[in-house]
Formats: structure tokens, sequence, C-alpha cells
């Protein structure tokens, strides 16, 4: 009798903590994701790159199969920007018009490249300006040394009261 | 009533506990790299996913080993098994175990163009590839792919894994060249044990006068393969290259007598430079415990010896 008692009184409890955590459980998935809001400020944007190096293929890039090794790689807020170039010139400047994708608030220009090998002993630089329409609203250059890649992230704010004043 | 409560809660909390214990005890798959460098490697790209082994320990040779029934265990547990190729380890070892115990085996050197070394008029591929950084890269790139077959769930982590270790070996590769630009160039001439620093020579641009190879009495091998082992012939011709070239120092290595490269510096009266990490990796907690531990601490040997 005492033994079937504490068997009883075993499942009840064990019960009832797997009846906890599994609703504990249901009632997470309820919760409907935030839907976010678009914060894309419509704008004629231009993105100026300059390397201070030619780029080459990278001997060291990850080469699995969905992901061919490119020598540089420039992206607007995590979206990835086709510059329509293979490669970087030393000293050349390429324009990449009508970018979208700028946002009200902070944004960020990823820029990742591949400087020479052969030149290790040389510091290497990408000067990165961003229009809008011809009005800069930033300048800056990422640098990197020892035969690094040259990777950086620019971050910067706008916003519409910024445009509004950039207009007068 | 009240033995009955304590029986109920001695029953429970010992549930609780192992069920606890169970969950913990998830199995993780096993790697099994026939190299402390090839183990390091694919560490570096599963992190903590996967349990990675090496069948060699640090200091062991892989030219003479002898697998023992743990290795065949340690292998039989594997869910995955790596090996370096170019016939590194002798007779084929690694790839043995894995085909007797039916599992899949990855080359790690494959895609590498290895470096041909005349012997005695044969011609045999280098196996000691991870000597150039730039062919870790393709090491790395193998073993990316394997896991990826391997266990595709973990692709964004291999991958990201994969990246970080790629950048570090791209830093690695510049400061090697920064630092053996700081020996003049008439002293950078390398005498090691045995041939295992033709790609580090040929990277990096030691031994001129021997057209970017390594200058060492014993072959390729240690072993008794074409072109391995020291013949009196060698032996002539390092003493002769040693006392032509002024070469600064000699170096011994971590996982082969260092008899005969003192006989051989007792003999032409240059000294020992110290004991550099070849064949294998440091022991645990050592500087030389990872791969990159490893070229740093040759290299910051190599260049206070000879410069």
């Amino acid at each position: 009798m005492r033994f079937l008692m504490v068997v009883a009184i075993w499942i009840v409890i064990v019960g009832g903590l797997w009846n906890y955590i599994s609703h504990r459980d249901a009632k997470r998935e309820l919760i409907v994701a935030a839907t976010p809001i678009d914060l894309t400020i419509e704008g004629q944007y231009t993105l100026e790159i300059t390397p201070t190096f030619s780029t080459e293929q990278d001997p060291f890039a990850l080469k699995t199969s969905d992901n061919t090794a490119s020598s540089f790689e420039v992206k607007l807020n995590g979206n990835a920007l086709d510059m329509n170039v293979l490669e970087f010139q030393r000293g050349e400047t390429i324009r990449k018009a009508k970018v979208g994708g700028v946002l009200t608030g902070h944004n960020e220009i990823y820029v990742n490249a591949s400087p020479p090998l052969s030149e290790n002993t040389l510091e290497h630089g990408i000067r990165v300006k961003f229009y809008q329409d011809n009005t800069l609203i930033v300048d800056r250059t990422v640098w990197a040394d020892q035969g690094a890649l040259v990777s950086g992230t620019i971050s910067f704010n706008h916003s519409q009261t910024e445009e509004a004043s950039h207009d007068h | 009533m009240k033995k009955s409560f304590i029986y109920t809660l001695v029953l429970f909390c010992s549930l609780l506990y192992s069920s606890v214990i169970v969950a913990n005890e998830v199995k993780k798959p096993i790697v099994v790299a026939s190299t402390t460098q090839i183990a390091d490697f694919a560490r570096q790209v599963a992190g903590d996913r996967l349990v990675v082994k090496s069948i060699l320990a640090p200091g062991a040779d892989p030219h003479t080993y002898q697998p023992t029934p743990d290795d065949v265990q340690m292998v039989l547990d594997a869910d995955l098994c790596l090996e370096n190729g170019l016939h590194l380890e002798g007779k084929n070892w690694m790839s043995t175990l894995a085909t007797d115990a039916g599992k899949t085996i990855i080359t790690t050197t494959d895609g590498i163009q290895p470096l041909s070394i005349s012997s005695g008029g044969e011609k045999v591929a280098d196996p000691h590839a991870w000597f150039s950084p730039k062919n870790v890269a393709v090491y790395v790139n193998n073993i990316v792919k394997g896991l990826i077959q391997f266990d595709p769930d973990g692709k964004e982590e291999y991958e990201a894994r994969a990246t970080l270790f790629l950048q570090q070996l791209r830093v690695l590769d510049s400061w090697v060249r920064q630092q053996i630009n700081r020996i003049p160039t008439q002293r950078r001439i390398l005498v090691t044990t045995h041939d295992a620093f033709n790609y580090f020579c040929t990277e990096f641009k030691l031994n001129a006068n021997n057209n970017f190879l390594s200058i060492a009495p014993v072959g390729w091998s240690t072993g008794a393969e074409v072109g391995g082992g020291m013949t009196p012939e060698r032996r002539r011709k390092v003493i002769q290259s040693i006392k032509e070239s002024g070469a600064p120092a000699l170096f011994v290595e971590t996982t082969i007598n260092p008899k005969q490269i003192r006989e051989i510096a007792k003999e032409t009266g240059v000294k020992i430079g110290g004991e550099l990490y070849s064949d294998s990796m440091g022991p645990e907690d050592s500087a030389g415990e990872t791969y990159i531990g490893m070229m740093r601490e040759n290299v910051i040997l190599i260049v206070n010896a000879l410069k």
C-alpha cells in the first residue's frame, strides 16, 4: 500500500513537471515575431571606392562549392553591392550610382579586399566616399598592414532631417 | 507517511539527476587525424561541434610510426578520418587503418602541387606541404569540404571558423616573410636533420645555393622508402655544402634523434641553432602546440640563429 502511494505521488510530481515544461514551450511559440519597420530612405545615393592597391585572388580564401573566391566585397547594411568590376586597380576610383537600402539612423558600409601578398610590407587602404545627391556624407579610409586583408566597417548615422539640411 | 514522502523525494531527485546526465552526454561525432598538424587544422574548423583526435602524439615520427591496437580502436570509433597523404604516413598506415575499418578518409593535400625531390635518380613528391601557409589553406579547404559533406547542418559554422583561420594563415605568411627578411641573404642557409623544409625554403627563399631546397643529411623520410634515410653520400654532400656556404648554424628536429646532426656540427665546427618542430607539433601547453605557434617558434629560432 505504502509502495503504491509512493508511485502515485511520484507520477503526480513528474507528470506535473512534464505538463509544465511542455506547456511553457508551447506558449513561447505563440509569440508572434515583430514585423520590422521599413526605415529605408528614398534618395540618390552614390558610393565611391578608391583602393591604394590592385586586388588579386587571395590564396587564403575559403573555396567551398557555392562560395567562389572573390578578391573584394562591398556591402551596405549587410547587402552585397555589385560594383560592376572584376578587380580593383590601384588608385582607380570605382563609382556605384543609385545605391539603394540606406536606412534612417544607423548605417554600415563594409569593405573587404585582398591586396597582393608581395606588398605585405606596405600599409594598404580603401577610401570610401558616400554621397547623397552631390553632398558628401561619408569620407573614411579603411587601413590594414602586415599582409592582412583590408577589411572594415564604416558606420554612419543618417536621418531625414540631415537630408533636409543638406538640401539647403 | 513521512517515510513515504522521503522515498518519493529520493526517487524524484535521482530520476531528475539521471535525466540531466543523459542530456549532457550527447555523443559528438569523432574525427581522427593522422598527424598533430592535421588535427589542429580540423579543430580550427570543427570547434566544439566535433571531437578531433590525433593518432600521432606530439613528437612522434609519421614516417616510421607503427599503429597500435589502440589506434585501430580509435579509427573504428571514428566517423571520419583525415590523412596528409603523399606517403607522409609511412607505408600509408593511416589509409590502411581507415580502409580496414570501413571509414571515409580525406586526403588533405589533394590539390596541392607537390615539390618534386630528386633522390638517387628517383623523383619523389615531398609530403611536408604544411611548411607553406598557402598549402595549409588548401588543407583547410579540403577539411571544410569534407566536414560539410559529413555534417551539412554545420556548414555555416565550419565556414565561419575556416574564414578566421585562413586570415590568420595569411597574416602568418606575411609575418614569416618579414622575419626572414631580417636575415642577410648570404646567411639564409637552413640545415636540418631531414629533408622536411623544402616547402619552407622555397616559399621563404632560403638555401639559394641549393635551388631553395632543404639541406639535410637524412632524406625526405626517416624510414626506408626510396630517397629516405641517410647515406654516406648524402652525409658527405651536406658537410661539403655546410663548409662551402658558411652556414651559421645547424638545426635539430623534435621528432628525430639529434645524434647525426650533432656529429656533423662537431665535424664542421658549426653551432646548433636549436630544435625545430617539423613532422609533429609541440606537446600540450608548449608554444608549439598549434600550427601557428609551431611556425612562429621555428621562425624565431631560425632568425635568431642565422641573422
